[in-house]
């Protein structure tokens, strides 16, 4: 009846939608060089709304693509006032915006019932986000028969998303388009002179990135069964950073394989902390030590993480190369 | 003149005939009629009162009857009933808890377990309520031991798999998983906290895996999965605010303000509570329990008035807020805790044992009169050498022997077949936290709470149980 | 329906700002100094609270000396830190972000390694200090504590900053950084002194949370983003700004749970009251309102 597989899908799914995750990540600080410290917002956003439209029984592609799309106007309304700000201002404002974000869904329903009191003196009832108690979430592929077959297909539908991101963000970023945005991190003043407006890139990117985050939360959502405010806290940031920073700053594939690396960590600590035990330490401890000083250390000896980035390959690329070789 | 005299004479006996006859006639008459009247009327008297006499003696006659049966029945059930209970209750004590293991655990037939039984346990280890998980995981720790020293489950050995839930539902899952699939494990003591329960809740019914959390109170939990495959061993919010409220009122208490944690045990009980004495209550504070400095939200509830706060929270903010409410004077209100704050942590700090001693009225489930409790508390001490350090140790102890006595009756290690005998044999176990009886949705049938004080003996705080409250 | 004691919330928010005085001093001098927002800070307010209960409660030893160790210990490290990890980086010229998402790393490095020797439940402070009722007043001795460091703190860098040679050379660095060493200012010697003096202040402030409530490894965590707040509203950089903004994030915050309470919504909410001054302030004013206004006013 056991069946180790299901553990190893489990695993391998959450590679999969973290992996998208860090792929929004990577187009955002990757790429353009925007400090995003408020992942885990857009992450829950669409969460909760995946998590909303299905009780309200949507069909799935819908839930699906309420989610990406609130996601990316939440981004967007986040950013159109933040994004001029220097990089460390939008950290601060990113991050603070992701602690509040969750406030207001932990509170939002009893908010609600409140200022309905208020207004109209009536008591009602409000249960939209499930407030501090969470939400139990459907899953998008109704469990037929076979547990491993079921677990088979979820694993599908996120590896499905997750080439289609890839691919998706790959075409985007070897495009003209993309070899914009590297400027822009480069030098934004200089990509300013070239006559680049700046900040409609960088809208452009923030938007893109919180709907890729807002399909990775809807996906663990579902998958996950249950959700609730305490999910979502910004050590669910760090993580993320962790991956892109791990896996290679600007590297889509590496960002991927950082997700794998990370997530691999955290499963093989349930098998080896057996032989921890012995030693009196805390392994949730030992593990985030751990985080942490990989990240000093990348920063401070291989800041462009373990697998770096590549130049694009474009015509002007390969006679520069050609030339140098011949000399 | 002599045929005048005749005539006359004729003439006056005729009178007189004519009137002692009219005088007899009308006697006879009279009393003829009399009699006939009051013949007939007896008579139609007598039918009538004797139908509805008869109707009503038989209702009336009934009822007498049925009361008396009644009273007769119910003090005879009673009795017998109660000497019965009694007599259960003493002959389980008498055999103990050793004995009850030997009689319903280890010394049982079942040909079809396999040689190793396995017992997965979710606690959280490390995170926010990681102190509390490590010691609440000792109760399964010592049921196990205690079951494999006597022999274990029909002479197979139980093994223990403990894993950590790092205090979040995501987490939660993924070890659940490790348990079931890779271990192969189909029961599971734990997990404690609510969400970590609902995270896991889905799936442990999808796979048929027995759940019984020790500690989990969320009243969400049967609202999500009520006839399914989680269980727990402790009452839910609801009850436990009924009590809170029921000392509440009965402290006379007319302005209450509620100030709860902002997390599901808190505002699982402010739910309740405000539904219940919604016209009582002038003021709600949700506090957050980790910002560590309420002193605005105290003067707060100094301003609004109140002669009575219902407070829910743990000992880390329970210790704060109540050192801080000595310190702003609120110790001539009379406040009601939750079990949240009961206990020796509490009494580290003094000003909050001070608080405690002047203010504070709590309930806590109670580890009822007929109990294992002591056997269990003298097998923790030999275990452990050290008293449980924190609530539900007992409940956790609980759910792993209920589990094994349930894949002892078995005979199988298959969940569904676990879960029916779970059902089956909660209506008879007592246990180290009492009668442990699972209503249809898998929720505990009666929850007792006690009530609690604390006292100062010769300059120390302790705590003591002064009553019980059944909700 | 029910009465405010005011005398009491106006205590307790000089309470509530002192301690985010405390906290962002050194956040936001080593900002305007090393030209990027430290994480980390948050860490030397944690280790100092925890230090002060190692030394305070564990050890027994005098308040004084658990006092001056959180501000030694903390400001140590928060040197070190410098010394050791962002100096070298900006002098290889790390961007911003790269030094944003380093003092991020060490941030979590000491986080955990606090939370594996003190581990993860909250520590309490078992000392009863005096108390006295003024009126509708009560104050402890704790918050006479607090309040005389606050104002020797200010009256100390007040000094140190208009009329010594130090503070001319933290104000010309924080100032412009270039023209300041070209005229021989030793840049180096000024940002190592004015982080150790910020950490040394922001583990105070840990020191003095401890001693209100308890000891958390997320302590300093919980006041970085009030420590962010009061830093753009004063202006990154100015003293004077930080303390303005300090007290008026003080009432606000304190106001703010009143209307919560009022409203019977979860005083967690206070928390937009940072977030909103963050986005308005660096919105209209990046260089801070309160520094503006000073500016403006030529005080």
């Amino acid at each position: 009846m056991s069946d180790p597989a299901i553990f190893i899908m489990h695993i391998a799914y959450k590679i999969g939608v973290y992996g998208i995750a860090a792929l929004s990540l990577n187009i955002e600080y990757g790429y353009t060089g925007l400090s995003n410290f408020g992942k885990a917002a857009f992450l829950m956003i669409g969460a909760y709304t995946a998590a909303i439209a299905l009780e309200n029984g949507l069909h799935p592609v819908i839930a699906i693509i309420l989610s990406v799309i609130i996601s990316g106007v939440i981004g967007l309304l986040a950013s159109a006032f933040t994004l001029k700000f220097r990089e460390d201002y939008l950290a601060i404002t990113l991050l603070a915006f992701a602690e509040i974000t969750r406030l207001i869904i932990r509170s939002f329903d009893d908010s609600a019932k409140a200022l309905t009191r208020l207004i109209t003196g009536m008591e009602n009832y409000v249960n939209i986000f499930g407030g501090v108690h969470g939400k139990v979430v459907r899953s998008f592929i109704s469990i037929i028969g076979d547990y491993r077959l079921y677990n088979v297909a979820q694993l599908c539908l996120a590896y499905g998303f997750l080439i289609f991101s890839y691919i998706f963000v790959k075409l985007l970023l070897d495009s003209p388009y993309g070899r914009v945005l590297r400027a822009i991190r480069e030098d934004e003043l200089a990509s300013q002179t070239l006559g680049k407006e700046t900040w409609r890139y960088k809208l452009q990117v923030i938007i893109l990135g919180s709907m890729l985050a807002g399909l990775a939360g809807a996906l663990i959502a579902q998958f996950e069964g249950y959700i609730s405010p305490e999910s979502f806290q910004p050590h669910l940031t760090f993580a993320i950073w962790m991956m892109v920073i791990l896996g290679g700053v600007g590297n889509n594939l590496g960002v991927i394989l950082g997700a794998a690396l990370v997530e691999s960590i955290e499963a093989a600590a349930l098998f080896i902390k057996g032989f921890l035990g012995y030693l009196p330490l805390d392994p949730i401890n030992i593990q985030w030590i751990f985080v942490g000083i990989s990240i000093i250390v990348i920063v401070a000896f291989k800041p462009k993480g373990l697998v770096e980035e590549r130049p694009i390959k474009t015509p002007a690329m390969e006679v520069a190369i050609a030339g140098s070789t011949r000399d | 003149m002599r045929k005048r005299n005749s005539l006359a004479v004729s003439l006056a006996v005729f009178l007189i005939c004519t009137v002692v006859a009219v005088v007899v006639a009308g006697i006879a008459g009279y009393y003829i009629g009399h009699d006939g009247g009051y013949r007939s009327g007896y008579n139609a008297g007598y039918n009538e009162g004797y139908g509805k006499g008869r109707d009503e003696g038989l209702v009336a006659g009934a009822q007498a009857a049925y009361r008396e049966g009644y009273n007769t029945g119910y003090s005879t059930g009673y009795r017998h009933g109660f000497s019965n209970g009694t007599l259960n209750v003493a002959k389980a004590l008498y055999m103990g808890l050793k004995d009850r293991i030997l009689r319903e655990i280890v010394q049982v037939s079942a040909p079809n377990l396999p040689s190793k039984i396995k017992v997965g346990c979710l606690m959280a280890l490390t995170g926010e309520l990681g102190p509390m998980g490590v010691e609440i995981a000792k109760g399964a720790q010592l049921a196990v031991a205690l079951v494999n020293r006597l022999g274990g489950v029909a002479g197979r050995p139980v093994e223990l798999i403990l894993e950590d839930t790092g205090t979040d539902p995501s987490k939660a899952l993924t070890a659940c998983k490790k348990l079931v699939e890779v271990d192969g494990v189909k029961v599971i003591v734990g997990p404690m906290a609510s969400g970590e329960v609902m995270a896991v809740g889905s799936y442990v019914n999808e796979r048929k895996v027995v759940l019984v959390s020790p500690s989990a109170t969320s009243p969400y939990i049967t609202l999500n999965f009520p006839d399914d495959y989680v269980f727990r061993v402790v009452g839910s919010d609801t009850a436990q605010a009924k009590a809170l409220v029921k000392l509440a009122l009965d402290a006379g208490c007319r302005k209450i303000a509620t100030l709860v944690m902002d997390n599901p045990y808190g505002v699982g009980i402010e739910d309740v509570v405000s539904s219940l004495i919604k016209d009582k209550i002038v003021l709600k504070v949700r506090y957050d329990p980790k910002k560590m400095d309420f002193r605005t939200e105290l003067t707060q509830i100094k301003g609004a008035g109140v002669d009575g706060v219902i407070y829910v929270g743990y000992y880390e903010d329970g210790r704060v807020m109540f050192r801080q409410a000595l310190e702003l004077g609120l110790d001539n209100i009379k406040w009601f805790a939750a079990e949240g704050v009961y206990g020796e942590p509490m009494l580290v700090v003094p000003e909050s044992a001070e608080f405690m001693y002047r203010a504070v009225l709590g309930t806590r489930p109670l580890p009822p009169l007929i109990s294992f409790y002591d056997e269990f508390l003298e097998e923790y001490e030999a275990v452990f050498g050290a008293k449980p350090a924190a609530p539900y140790i007992e409940y956790c102890f609980d759910a792993t022997l209920m589990l094994l006595e349930a894949i002892a009756k078995a005979g199988v290690y298959d969940g569904a077949a676990i879960k029916e005998k779970l059902m089956e044999i909660s209506s008879s176990f007592l246990g180290a936290s009492g009668y442990k009886a699972f209503d249809s949705v898998g929720d505990q049938l009666m929850q007792i709470y006690s009530t609690w004080k604390v006292v100062k003996d010769d300059g120390k705080y302790k705590i003591i149980d002064v009553g019980a409250i059944t909700p | 329906m029910y009465t405010l004691n005011l005398p009491q919330i106006f205590f307790n928010s000089i309470i509530t700002g002192s301690i985010f005085m405390l906290a962002a001093i050194g956040l936001s001098l080593s900002y305007s100094l090393s030209r990027f927002p430290n994480f980390a800070h948050a860490e030397y307010i944690t280790l100092g609270g925890y230090i002060g209960f190692l030394l305070f409660e564990q050890l027994n030893m005098h308040l004084y000396i658990a006092f001056t160790a959180s501000f030694l210990v903390s400001g140590l490290l928060s040197l070190l830190s410098y010394t050791v990890l962002f100096k070298p980086l900006q002098d290889r010229g790390a961007p911003m972000v790269y030094l944003m998402v380093a003092s991020i790393g060490l941030g979590i490095t000491i986080r955990h390694i606090i939370q594996q020797i003190w581990g993860g439940s909250p520590l309490t402070i078992r000392a009863v200090w005096p108390r006295w009722d003024i009126g509708p007043l009560t104050i402890s001795g704790l918050y006479l504590y607090l309040i005389a460091t606050v104002i020797s703190t200010s009256i100390v860098l007040h000094l140190l900053l208009a009329s010594t040679i130090i503070g001319k050379c933290i104000r010309a660095v924080s100032d412009n950084i270039e023209l300041a060493s070209s005229v021989g200012v030793n840049v180096d010697n000024v940002s190592r002194f004015v982080w150790f003096v910020g950490g040394g202040l922001a583990g105070l402030s840990g020191f003095f949370m401890v001693a209100i409530a308890n000891a958390i490894p997320l302590l300093g965590w919980r006041l970085l983003i009030p420590a962010f707040a009061v830093t753009v509203l004063g202006g990154v950089g100015s003293f004077y700004g930080a303390l303005i903004a300090a007290y008026t994030l003080g009432f606000a915050e304190n106001i703010s749970v009143i209307g919560l309470t009022a409203l019977g919504l979860p005083t967690d909410l206070k928390m937009l009251v940072f977030f909103i001054t963050i986005v308005v302030v660096l919105l209209a004013k990046p260089e801070g309102i309160i520094a503006s206004i000073r500016r403006g006013l030529r005080v």
